[in-house]
Parts: structure tokens; sequence; C-alpha cells
């Protein structure tokens, strides 16, 4: 049941990332990222090796749609390796219990804000700078990044207060 | 030996995460190879009727501002077509002998564009089964867009006019002085035109068209100089051109074959090779 939901989760993403995101073009620079909130919300318990290589299907899955192979793909294996450090970096006030999720309406507003804004920053960032392939532009590069999280953060929270309710204690 | 075994069951997905960042790496190392063809192929034959799906909708959204577009060419074409003046060039007398003409249009509509990026792609809905091959110019009503850079059968990926490998030759109309036209990765409004004399007089405001070349036909609109960059040295200006087609909206192109292609470049090899 479990994988079903999230299976429909994956490919609603991918789905609106592609129709609707992906023409979204505000100024001609930003294009919210939101299908790399498929890696945010998965499961604390689920095995590593796991939440590596779903990364790798959502991002390759993207990649088909835009022009060159690869560069959604490792921006998203970096941030589904990274996930656990960083939960286990920023400070949390509760413990976490068996039934929570990383998803908004589970976790402390400022932990969720940090824990989706760190993983969406070094996604767009390294996303951006695989694109240029060169420092030529680099505070460029780096604002139009920061700019992008932003606004992908922004589409993550409004999509997770929308869409999801707090999960039950079992 | 069984320490070596827990260790990297252990760490599996260090191991995995590894390999697949390898994988992508080759991937995006690969673009332009034999095997990354064979993807694109693939991948756009199946992405290709959702990004058409999606194209089809937006067009629909903004058919009113298509229209307005289209009907202003068509004044601008009528307007050329009977005002046009003699001109004895090889291009227009080949005409009336039964040779090809030198350029073929073929129009298309684009899929899917970015324009955030420092490597800007473009997916249009035309490919090989229409008649498109690898180096056609890609122009759009108000200026050039791109260069086809792959085909599949039904779909074909444009090198973007905003991508930092992007260049071809173009001059300003007013006085025939040529230069590269780049992009700097800056502004998605904006080109570079440099390598321009520093002795000539060059005003803000001026035309910039392309120059004769395989890819694009001469005189086609580009953009207009927006400012002139004196600081550069060693006897060359670059100036910043403001491009007259917005890159983030536009929607229809022509692509441009070139009838004589194979010939001038096979006659061009035979020259260099004596």
């Amino acid at each position: 049941m479990n994988k079903l939901i999230q299976g429909i989760i994956f490919l609603f993403l991918l789905f609106f990332q592609v129709l609707v995101s992906n023409s979204i073009s505000l100024w001609g620079i930003i294009t919210p990222m939101v299908y790399i909130m498929f890696i945010l919300t998965l499961p604390f318990q689920m095995p590593k090796w796991q939440v590596v290589s779903l990364g790798f299907i959502m991002g390759f899955s993207l990649d088909l749609f835009t022009g060159i192979l690869g560069h959604h793909a490792a921006a998203c294996v970096l941030i589904a390796f990274l996930r656990m450090p960083i939960i286990k970096l920023i400070p949390s006030h509760i413990s976490f219990e068996e039934h929570l999720r990383p998803i908004f309406w589970d976790m402390h507003f400022s932990w969720y804000v940090q824990y989706s804004f760190y993983l969406t920053l070094i996604h767009h960032v390294f996303y951006f700078f695989l694109d240029s392939m060169s420092f030529h532009n680099f505070f460029l590069v780096l604002g139009i990044a920061f700019l992008n999280s932003f606004a992908s953060v922004l589409f993550i929270l409004i999509f997770q207060i929308l869409f999801y309710k707090a999960s039950k204690r079992y | 030996m069984r320490n070596l075994l827990v260790f990297i069951l252990k760490n599996s997905h260090v191991f995995l995460f590894v390999f697949l960042e390898i994988l992508c790496f080759a991937f995006i190392y690969q673009s332009g190879s034999y095997r990354q063809w064979v993807m694109n192929t693939a991948s756009k034959e199946i992405s290709g009727p959702i990004l058409q799906f999606r194209a089809g909708y937006r067009e629909y959204v903004h058919l009113k501002k298509i229209n307005a577009q289209l009907m202003d060419e068509n004044q601008r074409l009528i307007h050329e077509a009977y005002n046009r003046t003699l001109t004895f060039s090889p291009l227009y007398l080949s005409v009336d002998s039964n040779r090809m003409p030198v350029f073929e249009y073929i129009h298309g509509n684009i899929i899917e564009n970015t324009t955030h990026k420092q490597s800007n792609y473009i997916i249009l809905d035309k490919g090989k089964n229409d008649g498109i091959g690898v180096d056609m110019g890609v122009i759009s009503p108000l200026g050039i867009v791109g260069i086809v850079k792959d085909v599949t059968p039904n779909f074909s990926i444009v090198l973007s006019l905003l991508h930092e490998d992007f260049s071809i030759s173009a001059k300003l109309k007013k006085n025939e002085v040529s230069g590269i036209l780049i992009w700097d990765g800056k502004n998605h409004s904006k080109a570079i035109l440099k390598n321009i004399s520093s002795i000539e007089t060059l005003n803000v405001g001026d035309t910039v068209v392309t120059q004769h070349s395989l890819i694009f036909p001469e005189n086609y609109p580009i953009g207009r100089v927006s400012s002139i960059n004196k600081r550069v040295k060693g006897g060359y200006y670059s100036l910043e051109i403001q491009l007259f087609e917005p890159m983030d909206r536009v929607n229809k192109v022509w692509i441009i074959k070139n009838n004589y292609s194979r010939e001038l470049t096979t006659l061009k090899e035979k020259v260099d090779d004596e």
C-alpha cells in the first residue's frame, strides 16, 4: 500500500515537473524544481541504498524530457546520498519516533525549512554548475541557483501544506 | 575476506552512490557520441509525445499572440514581395533555371526550451523523417534561434543561441562590419558581438544581421546594438546585442536546409587535401 502511494507520488511529481513546472520561466531565470520533493519525503527508515537508487531513477526519468542525459540524475543521486547526513546535522528538539516521516506536518517548521532548503540548495548548485561546466560566470550561476532554490522550497512547502497530512501514531 | 564483505555490505549505499555518479558523468561527457545518440533517440521517442502534448496546450493558450505575429510577418513578406527590386546576385539568378533553391525552409514547433541555464537546448517536433539533419540553422520570425545538434526520427535537439558553445559570424547591416556572435551566459535577452574593429563608426541602435554562411541566409535579423564596450584591448570592441526574439517565448520556428551544403563541404575538403 505504502509502495503504491510512493509510486503515485513519483508519477505525479514527474509529470507535474514536465508539464507544469518546466514551462514556468519567471523572468527567464526561475524554473522551480518541485520533483526533488519525492526524495525529501521518503521515509526515514528506508534503506540508504534504496533512497540512492530511487533518486537516480527519479533524476533519470526527468532527464529523458530535457536535452542532455545525466544532469538531473547526478544532482538527485547526490542529495539522495546526502539526505541522512543532513538530517543528522540539523539539531532537532524531538526524537525521531517510528511513525514520523520527513514531511511538513510531522516536523517543526524551522527544522523542515532548514532540511528542505539545504538539500534543495545542494541539488540546485550542483545541477547548475554541472550544466555550465565551468566557473566562468561563478557568481551569476550561484545567484541563479539561490533564486531557484527559494522558488523550489516555496513550491515544495505549499505542496506539502496542501496535499499532505500529519502521520498518525500506530 | 569476511570482514571486507561485511564492510562492502554495510556501506553498499556509498558504493552505489559512487557508481551512479560515475554513470551520470559518463552520460554527460559522452554527449555527441554514438551511444549517447542511441540513448537520445530512445528517450526522445518516449518523451516527445508528452512534450508535444504540452506544446499543443501552450500553443492554444497563446493562439491570439501567435496569430498577431503571423499577420505581422505576412504583412512584411507581402511588402517585400511586391516592392522587390531586381538583385543580380547569383542567389536570385539561380531561381529561373531548374537548379534547386539554396535554402529550403521547414516549419517546426518548439516543444521544450530553457533559458535559465548556461547550456540551453531546445527540442523541436520535427526530425529526420521531415528532412532535418545535423548542423541546420533554426530561425524564428524575428531572429535566429540556434543550430540543430542531433536528430532522431521524429524530433531534433537544437543548440540554442543561449549556449556557451554557440558562435556564428554576424555583421552590422549599416556598414557590413563583421564579428563573431556569442552568448556570455549572463542575460537571456542579450548576446555579444565580438571582434569588431575599433576604426569603424559604431552607434547604439545599429541592426545586426547574419553573414552568408552554409547555415544561415544572409541579412537575417538578429538584434540591435544596445551598448558598446570600448574597454576591450587589442583594437577590437565587443558589442552588446539586444536580441529581437525573446528567447523565453519563442514558439514557431523554421529549420533551414541548405541544398548545396554537402557539395560545398566536399569541394572544400578536396581543395584542403591538395
